[in-house]
């Protein structure tokens, strides 16, 4: 094609958008809809349903890492999809003069741009995945320190706790969640049963 | 002082592309929508033509990076129309052979305005 016919190509596209200016905005509109609807959803499934339960039991240093890694993937997926939404519905944003030439020169630079949020959405994604592999290695790997929790029958009450010592006097247990946390001391006289549990 | 020629009304429609013709010839001003009217005579069929350029979206996409909508601003001022964009003859007036679907109506030239060199003057 010569210069001159794809000078009037060019012209004629631009002249033909003038008349599907608020198709085109509503096609956009539609495209990030359902991009950032799909990714609301996905964040509401993995922060109220999943939410901290892994996290849950882990040791602190441990908990610390899974939680900054699950959050950099959080942040980085979150960039990668709004990249991916951008490469394929574009950007609401300022107008360009609908002219032939302009049009021309906005395209080539629109190529460029969309091959690089490509590359980056790739890019995040590849990294968002490593990260949240990563936290999930830290949560499997994690050694919880050994718990012998017991259950402790007296006539009067249960206490169920971990075992601290049985010996001729009695069995101390220590029973209770953080402050409460604390030793509790079972004489042997009043022992009516004591068996493993795995949660109290 | 130089004469415009009459509006050769007569003329076949035919896509010729005429070159750089002389910029002097044309003006660019504001249109009423925010856009802008190149206006001037077809340097083929000597008609008057004016086009109108409008601001509008490309397409899928516009300039910017990814969150720049947030500093929305007017459009940015016209560059130089005249001497960027291809013009296309559009006197409005049907040429004899003027397809039914052409985007521009008129004798179908199309040129660019420059500064033409004189002959025998300085560069």
């Amino acid at each position: 094609m010569s210069t001159a016919q794809s000078d009037r190509r060019w012209a004629a596209l631009a002249r033909e958008l003038e008349f599907s200016q608020l198709p085109e905005l509503r096609r956009q509109a539609e495209g990030w809809r359902t991009g950032l609807t799909g990714l609301s959803t996905l964040l509401a499934v993995l922060t109220v349903v999943k939410g901290q339960e892994q996290l849950v039991g882990l040791p602190e240093g441990a908990g610390r890492w899974a939680m900054g890694l699950a959050g950099g993937a959080f942040v980085v997926l979150v960039a990668g999809a709004l990249l991916a939404v951008r490469a394929a519905h574009g950007r609401p944003g300022q107008d360009i003069l609908l002219g032939g030439q302009a049009l021309k020169e906005w395209t080539g630079e629109e190529i460029k741009r969309v091959r690089r949020a490509l590359r980056w959405a790739a890019g995040c994604c590849l990294l968002g995945l490593v990260l949240a592999v990563s936290a999930t290695g830290v949560v499997w790997t994690a050694v919880e320190p050994a718990r012998h929790l017991v259950r402790v029958s007296t006539p009067s009450a249960e206490v169920c706790g971990e075992l601290v010592k049985a010996d001729g006097k009695g069995v101390v247990v220590r029973a209770g969640e953080g402050a409460e946390r604390r030793l509790r001391t079972v004489p042997q006289g009043q022992l009516v049963s004591l068996a493993p549990v795995t949660a109290c | 002082m130089s004469q415009v020629p009459q509006h050769a009304t007569t003329l076949e429609y035919a896509e010729v592309d005429v070159g750089v013709v002389d910029r002097a010839g044309f003006v660019q001003q504001s249109a009423a929508g925010g856009g802008v009217v190149v206006a001037g005579v077809c340097p083929r069929c000597f008609g008057t033509t004016a086009t109108e350029y409008g601001f509008g979206l490309p397409g899928t996409g516009t300039k910017g990076g990814l969150f720049s909508w947030r500093r929305q601003s007017a459009p940015t001022p016209a560059p130089d129309v005249i001497g960027r964009e291809v013009h296309f003859c559009e006197c409005r007036h049907p040429h004899p052979g003027l397809p039914a679907d052409a985007p521009f109506v008129g004798c179908g030239a199309s040129w660019r305005a420059g500064v033409v060199p004189v002959a025998g003057g300085t560069p």
